[in-house]
């Protein structure tokens, strides 16, 4: 009998067969349909390829921080593509090179947000109560300090190296991203499916990997995204600052940061890393709202 | 019925309250059921009589807090759930017994396809290969009506009843001794009611399991249950076979469901059941429906009546039935 149903439902004229694709290539096809977002990416791409290719195309001692007196104050010519700095640096060259270190901190301290946020904001919005109240009170600390301020703090702190600085920019993103998570847990925990998922078997852990944060993927990517662009900049301010990069470490920020002192003579010198911040910024920025299209299938058309 | 081994639940003497702000909500109030095997049970009342809470408690996932389980036990297929800890729930929860609920299109998570919503629930109960629970999903969809090859697709690409049909899926793949369908059909329109009624019966003959089947409608219940229990007020006023509840009805609640059916060909007015269900936080004295009972008396107020029998299942909670001559005024 009950065979004879089912194929009676299959023959009725609901059951279409359609041409099915895997999320991953569906996500694809729209990030590529997106014409900014591809160019973002282009740009992001180009610039990490810059950052990792750096050490084969110029030589650290000699091009990067080795002082050239004779050669300084020129402005780009075809042997410095870029001009030469106040020391006679290479501007291309120390340009190539900051890339490398301004974006191994900000991506490594986006990771180290990300990861923390993710999990603290997850645990605390699906378990909630006490737990949920002392945590995010913590945080409210947190995000209480200015983010600049906390970062050049734990910088003072600890002492000039990559590694404080990833720290200290990365500590300052928890919040908000911690405050996401949690918002978006909030929002979906109490959805039927999350009920469902329970009654089929589901047990916390499971829950959350499963129903809860592929559902926070978009603000998650969003966020991150925001964050990277806002780590790049903060790892410039502190190296502007002073508390971040050593000179004569090429970085960015303190690439400004010198070429701040002879805005008027060679105004290159502050033009080109800024632009450079400019791009890469606005890159990923385009390329964080192209994914969070992509990624959210009930934005297809 | 005497003996519990035949019986997939047995529920006795449930008591289930929210503990609110308000106060002291009494929802489920002294319940009993027992289900033999691969048998359907249609559990019937108005909304807020606690049918729902009262499949919740058999999952043991009454939101607490405020839900607090007060009194009585289930033994589900001869266990006792309230003994086991959470650990061992999880487990029994979607391999033993498994529950659909009412609205399909929220009960899918709309970010995942429904190849990956049914292949986790067999990852969580079997290990089992990625292919070889891809294969189940197949198998379960093309069983349910889909076709297998739309396993990658998200659920906003189905309609209404497709989605309760992928629900359905879920809650079979890992076969199941006894489902729990909580008003499946309320949010579809009534030809993809009747598809997946006829689905629900057939799957149930199928996989040699029980069923519970929570509805408003009496008319789903006398097309698919063997027995009916009716709610009312966190309590059941009447049980017994559909055809002993349908043909011979006893209860003045269960009359007053009757009376509010509309029938398209009589020439007679509807009789809808006078007042509201009573607020759960103050339940009236005695018999929960005396209020709205045209055929209330005094001693009605006094104590909660007792189930009198009319067979070996058939039985109401009327204190009228004391009296020799009573009998309801008929439909």
């Amino acid at each position: 009998m009950t065979n004879k149903t089912v194929n009676e439902i299959k023959n009725g004229s609901t059951i279409g067969k359609r041409k099915s694709i895997s999320r991953r290539q569906d996500a694809w096809i729209r990030m590529k349909n997106n014409k900014f977002a591809v160019i973002g990416m282009f740009v992001f791409g180009a610039i990490i390829l810059m950052g990792i290719i750096a050490p084969f195309v110029v030589d650290y001692e000699q091009d990067v921080i080795t002082p050239q007196m004779e050669n300084r104050f020129k402005s780009p010519n075809v042997q410095n593509w870029l001009g030469t700095d106040a020391l006679g640096r290479d501007m291309f060259s120390r340009l190539v090179y900051g890339t490398r270190i301004s974006l191994f901190v900000s991506l490594s301290a986006v990771v180290l947000s990300v990861t923390v946020g993710v999990i603290i904001g997850s645990v605390a919005g699906y378990f909630g109560g006490n737990f949920d109240l002392i945590i995010m009170r913590f945080i409210d600390i947190f995000a209480s300090i200015p983010s600049l301020l906390l970062s050049i703090t734990i910088a003072a702190a600890l002492g000039q190296s990559i590694g404080v600085m990833i720290l200290a920019i990365g500590v300052a993103g928890i919040p908000a991203l911690t405050r996401t998570v949690r918002a978006t847990v909030l929002s979906i925990r109490k959805q039927d499916y999350v009920l469902a998922g329970t009654a089929m078997g589901g047990n916390s852990w499971q829950i959350i990997t499963f129903h809860l944060l592929p559902n926070c993927i978009a603000p998650i990517i969003v966020q991150g995204t925001l964050r990277i662009s806002s780590a790049i900049l903060q790892c410039s301010s502190l190296s502007f600052l002073g508390v971040g990069v050593k000179p004569p470490m090429p970085e960015w920020g303190n690439m400004l940061s010198e070429g701040r002192n002879f805005m008027r003579q060679a105004g290159y010198l502050t033009i080109i890393p800024g632009l450079t911040i400019m791009i890469t910024v606005m890159a990923v920025n385009l390329m964080g709202d192209g994914l969070r299209d992509a990624l959210d299938p009930r934005m297809k058309r | 019925m005497k003996n519990n081994k035949n019986l997939v639940l047995d529920v006795s003497n449930l008591e289930v309250e929210y503990r609110t702000q308000e106060g002291v909500v009494h929802a489920v109030n002294g319940v009993d059921i027992k289900l033999p095997r691969k048998s359907t049970l249609g559990l019937v009342g108005e909304t807020g009589a606690g049918k729902t809470t009262l499949a919740l408690s058999i999952m043991r996932l009454v939101p607490s807090p405020p839900g607090v389980i007060t009194g009585g036990s289930i033994l589900l297929d001869g266990q006792d759930i309230f003994s086991l800890k959470d650990k061992q729930m999880e487990k029994i929860r979607g391999k033993d017994v498994a529950m659909i609920f009412q609205d399909p299109m929220t009960s899918l998570n709309p970010i995942l396809t429904v190849g990956e919503q049914i292949s986790e629930v067999i990852r969580l109960h079997e290990n089992v290969s990625q292919k070889q629970a891809e294969a189940r999903v197949k198998e379960m969809l093309e069983l349910v009506g889909i076709d297998g090859e739309r396993m990658n697709e998200y659920p906003h690409q189905f309609s209404g009843g497709m989605q309760q049909r992928v629900m359905i899926a879920i809650g079979l793949v890992c076969n199941p001794k006894l489902l729990i369908a909580d008003e499946p059909t309320t949010a579809l329109d009534v030809t993809i009611q009747a598809q997946v009624l006829d689905l629900m019966r057939g799957l149930k003959d199928e996989f040699d399991m029980s069923m519970i089947m929570i509805t408003h409608s009496l008319g789903i219940v006398a097309e698919v249950c063997d027995y009916v229990s009716v709610m009312y007020g966190g309590r059941i006023v009447e049980y017994g076979s559909v055809r002993d509840v349908f043909k011979n009805t006893k209860h003045p609640y269960t009359e007053g469901l009757f009376n509010s059916i509309p029938i398209i060909n009589a020439a007679k007015r509807l009789e809808p059941i006078p007042g509201l269900m009573p607020d759960p936080i103050e339940l009236p004295t005695g018999c929960v429906f005396w209020p709205r009972c045209s055929y209330a008396i005094e001693e009605c107020k006094k104590d909660v009546p007792q189930p009198k029998y009319f067979n070996d299942t058939h039985y109401a909670s009327c204190i009228r039935y004391e009296e020799p001559d009573f009998k309801l005024k008929g439909r």
